[in-house]
């Protein structure tokens, strides 16, 4: 079986700021693995050494220095990884950037692709289900618990009124839900041993896309204008507990809450 | 020229979600003749409802290929209709279900789709969306490029009913991959999440409470004032709380008549499921901490030392009242 897991490589947040080993510097313009994605590269490993005889490829799209990031996926537990890069990709939308992935995974023939799953509100949110519609596969989000045996894979979906437990036909799209898994770590001797493992970087031809349909060209949505938020409701600010508890104590009587 | 404007309808119960009541009224305000779909096995009682929501007409997927809502089914229906109608623009109400179905129908359609959008208007023929982003501190006007234009709201709306539009059945033929997940067993939760819906007051928690232990003192706090515990997703993807209880985006919408958000940072994700609260109290370490933009009161202090001295308080007042 062959399992492709979908990562993106992202700047830091501040709390996940990298520091250079050798100066000691904050790495600036370092990118890093975004962390819902070590969720579904895990599910993905768990099922390797689960069933034996599975693949697992790492597919990502982003800028060159991305490949020294896949390198921390193939030092996880990858097999091997593919990075579609072309200058021409930047500004893509979902619909474009969903595009450019599906093309890379066409070329990478997959019994299960897998992502992480985002916070609603992240560009990389819909691209799970943008994906599935591109492949015409069938989709699952919110996964944890995926089996696959004889052609079938079950999981529990986690929503908001309780658990499903599903099955689906592979090949299919499937978002890890964070829940699903603890990541591991990687030791001293992956790191060396990802050194030997494939990174194939690809252009846009090498996939069969046209840069017509990429980057703001291909997108279509764009931003017409960017400006700072108006705060919808700032109220009373308190720096002491003391302070802070008379304050929400007035706010409850006030309402006739106490 | 005047949009043509479809509604996606969410609902719960045999009720059109408020997120859902939104995307109708946006609809209506855009395109008097605006249509809305609903999508579903058996909703025949759901397109009642949504008839006297003031749209022209309403349009109703139903069969099994619908059931479970299978987002991938509904994203047949909303690229089936857009094609048979000439709608050029789909709302969608903010909620798991109908971003799932906004990105695929994109594909199908390929069509733009902008998303969290707390508004869509006309600006001189234009189609403009208003949204915020990184962690609401910017505002972002958005457009579309393509013929046909999705987007995705976040915000509620009272449901209306002050209409009596048409109600016409949609064939749908769906795609062969729509219509192969199969729900085997369902684990509901044990309550149904009406009480944290309904509750006066709601205390919820976040990662900024360090583990389980601070929802205790949460729990103390909800039950002094007659109230219930929330939870913010980090804190329930840590299992610091059970998932019914998460308040946001992929968990419940509340609007109390008091929200007291501790050790919550304020993540666009959580602030859709509580901002239509009436007053917003936070407690935070962070002074920068989002939340603090749009309280009514904020404390910045750990809210582990804070409940204490806050239920310390309640206790005494109510003892000098006589009432506790």
């Amino acid at each position: 079986m062959r399992v492709a897991v979908c990562v993106k490589c992202v700047p830091p947040t501040s709390s996940m700021r990298r520091l250079d080993a050798d100066t000691g510097r904050l790495m600036r313009g370092s990118l890093v693995l975004n962390a819902p994605d070590l969720h579904a590269l895990e599910a993905a490993l768990q099922l390797r050494d689960d069933m034996g005889d599975t693949e697992v490829v790492g597919v990502s799209v982003g800028p060159e220095r991305a490949a020294a990031v896949l390198r921390d996926v193939l030092a996880l537990g990858a097999d091997r990884c593919v990075l579609v890069s072309d200058d021409r990709i930047a500004g893509s939308d979902l619909v474009a950037t969903s595009r450019v992935l599906a093309a890379a995974l066409e070329g990478c023939v997959s019994d299960l692709v897998l992502l992480g799953q985002e916070g609603n509100d992240a560009n990389g949110a819909l691209l799970w289900a943008a994906l599935a519609a591109r492949l015409r596969l069938p989709a699952l989000s919110h996964a944890s618990q995926i089996r696959v045996a004889d052609g079938v894979l079950t999981a529990m979906r986690t929503a908001k009124d309780g658990a499903e437990r599903v099955e689906a036909p592979v090949p299919c799209v499937v978002s890890v839900a964070a829940s699903a898994n603890r990541p591991r770590n990687a030791a001293l001797r992956d790191v060396v041993a990802a050194r030997s493992k494939r990174c194939e970087v690809l252009s846009l031809s090498d996939v069969g896309l046209d840069g017509e349909l990429v980057g703001t060209t291909g997108s279509g949505t764009t931003v017409r204008a960017v400006r700072q938020a108006v705060a919808s409701r700032r109220g009373l600010i308190l720096e002491t507990c003391d302070a802070g508890a008379v304050a929400v104590a007035d706010l409850l009587a006030e309402r006739e809450l106490l | 020229m005047t949009p043509h404007v479809l509604a996606f309808v969410v609902h719960r119960l045999g009720r059109p979600t408020p997120e859902s009541a939104f995307a109708l009224e946006q609809a209506r305000e855009l395109d008097e003749d605006a249509g809305a779909l609903v999508a579903g096995e058996g909703v025949a009682i759901v397109a009642r409802a949504v008839a006297e929501s003031g749209v022209a007409r309403v349009h109703v997927a139903d069969g099994p290929a619908f059931r479970g809502d299978s987002p991938q089914a509904c994203a047949d229906a909303v690229t089936a209709l857009v094609g048979q109608a000439r709608y050029d623009t789909v709302l969608f109400p903010g909620s798991a279900l109908a971003l799932e179905v906004a990105a695929a129908s994109a594909v199908q359609l390929e069509a733009g789709v902008n998303w969290g959008l707390l508004e869509v208007r006309l600006e001189s023929g234009d189609l403009v969306g208003r949204r915020r982003a990184l962690d609401d501190s910017v505002e972002v006007e958005v457009g579309w490029t393509t013929p046909v234009r999705l987007a995705v709201l976040r915000g509620t709306a009272q449901a209306l009913r002050d209409g009596t539009a048409g109600i016409e059945d949609l064939a749908v033929e769906t795609s062969p991959w729509s219509t192969r997940l199969r729900i085997l067993e369902s684990v509901p939760n044990p309550a149904d999440g009406a009480t944290l819906e309904r509750a006066a007051v709601v205390v919820a928690g976040g990662r900024g409470l360090g583990g389980p232990d601070g929802f205790e003192l949460l729990e103390q706090l909800a039950e002094a004032l007659g109230g219930a515990v929330g939870a913010s997703m980090p804190a329930v993807e840590a299992g610091w709380y059970p998932r019914l209880a998460q308040i946001g985006q992929s968990g419940t919408t509340v609007s109390p008549r008091v929200y007291i958000a501790c050790g919550i940072s304020g993540a666009m994700q959580h602030t859709v499921g509580m901002e239509s609260s009436e007053a917003i109290v936070a407690v935070n370490t962070d002074p920068r901490a989002p939340i603090f933009r749009f309280c009514d009161v904020g404390v910045v202090a750990d809210a582990r030392e804070f409940v204490p001295r806050l239920l310390a308080l309640i206790r005494t007042r109510a003892g000098a009242s006589g009432a506790y």
